[in-house]
């Protein structure tokens, strides 16, 4: 048991120290990390990823929290919740004590113009992970070229729901709250009452 | 400027800035939906304007110095406040306060989740949920690339960093490294990062 606490803290360490940009950024080690484990299954990450845009703080923590909780309890929700969030704790005090102007540091921006467009590409591969789930049910391990193996069924009300959500958050605004609740309840409407 | 700041820092603070440092903090905790940068303005009200803990100034370098550094960016952002009003102590309790209410709520949300996942109308809610989940990431894909892919090796690297880790299934971690590393390392190239005037404060 301490053992698998220990392991929990420690990854979710390791996502924290590497987690450059915030929230949508650490879906992607999130993912990897929860699976590899066998902590979460495909599914609860990306109902995780819905439960904390409805929940207020941040999504670290409640992923975190979450999957700690889920795969061993209040214990194992404590041991990710302090791993998660202990790297910004030491860097930050690190930081703050030292190094005033680090972000305006050559180097530090030189390693930030690299990371940067390669977390973006993360966050898509984490997307297009949930898409292959949500659209062609595929598993968190296929991709795209196995639809080509497979027999791909494609559900047109996944599609629908996709598009329009794009579209209002794009052209709208809208927040991401009302999209998710909107979601829920065509969701309902589709896939448990047939209506699609 | 910024060595006096650090000369400031000595100052601690007394048990009752702690707890309100905490109460504050735990307030902004549950109520910002979404953490990152929504948690700023809220920052600034209570900690600049209200408590003149820190000044205006301090906000933009802590939104500065926050992004920049791994981790939680609001919790980055709230343990600069919490260092900068009254030192360690109180950076340590304003981490406390932001993270406590996510974490009640979602210690309490993943029991229930836990026992109600399997029904037939949650599970087609979160298929719905699912499909608008990608919506929301490929828009802050988008936002984010906005900002962060500007030139051809921005490119390259996102790519390479989307075919590597979706395709192949290597570890983002690993990808990240290897993604600084090599920003680091085309910096001496044409195609790398060049610090230009006024560039400083992105």
């Amino acid at each position: 048991m301490i053992e698998l606490l220990a392991t929990m803290f420690f990854t979710f360490f390791k996502i924290g120290a590497f987690s450059i940009g915030g929230g949508y950024a650490m879906i992607p080690l999130i993912q990897h990390e929860t699976l590899a484990h066998g902590w979460l299954t495909a599914r609860e990450v990306t109902d995780l990823v819905a439960i904390s845009q409805i929940t207020p703080g941040p999504f670290a923590v409640n992923a975190a929290t979450f999957a700690g909780t889920k795969a061993v309890g209040v214990l194992g929700g404590i041991a990710c919740t302090l791993g998660v969030i202990a790297p910004s704790i030491l860097l930050t005090l690190l930081v703050s004590r030292f190094f005033f102007n680090f972000q305006k540091n050559k180097t530090v921006q030189a390693v930030l113009s690299g990371m940067c467009p390669a977390v973006v590409g993360l966050i898509l591969s984490a997307a297009a992970v949930i898409a292959g789930q949500a659209v062609f049910s595929l598993d968190s391990k296929q991709t795209v070229l196995d639809l080509f193996a497979a027999k791909a069924s494609v559900s047109l009300p996944a599609i629908l729901i996709f598009i329009v959500a794009f579209i209002v958050i794009r052209k709208c605004k809208v927040h991401p709250i009302l999209v998710v609740f909107a979601a829920a309840g065509v969701g309902v409407l589709l896939f448990a009452f047939g209506l699609g | 400027m910024n060595a006096d700041k650090g000369k400031q820092q000595k100052r601690k603070a007394s048990g009752k800035e702690l707890l309100d440092l905490f109460a504050c903090t735990f307030k902004i905790g549950a109520v910002t939906f979404g953490g990152g940068y929504v948690i700023i303005p809220m920052l600034q009200r209570e900690f600049s304007e209200k408590r003149q803990y820190i000044s205006n100034e301090d906000i933009l370098d802590i939104v500065a110095i926050s992004q920049s550094l791994p981790g939680v960016i609001s919790i980055n952002a709230c343990i600069m406040v919490g260092y900068r009003a009254g030192g360690v102590l109180a950076a340590l309790v304003t981490a406390l306060g932001v993270v406590l209410p996510s974490f009640l709520i979602l210690s309490v949300l993943t029991y229930f989740y836990a026992a109600v996942a399997n029904n037939p109308y949650v599970t087609a809610a979160f298929m719905g949920i699912s499909a608008a989940v990608v919506a929301l990431m490929l828009d802050a894909v988008l936002r984010l690339g906005k900002s962060a892919v500007k030139n051809i090796a921005a490119w390259v690297l996102m790519l390479a960093a989307f075919i590597c880790a979706y395709f192949l299934g290597i570890n983002g971690i690993y990808l990240i490294i290897a993604a600084g590393v090599l920003g680091f390392l085309l910096s001496f190239t044409p195609f790398g990062y060049k610090p230009e005037k006024g560039e400083e404060h992105d």
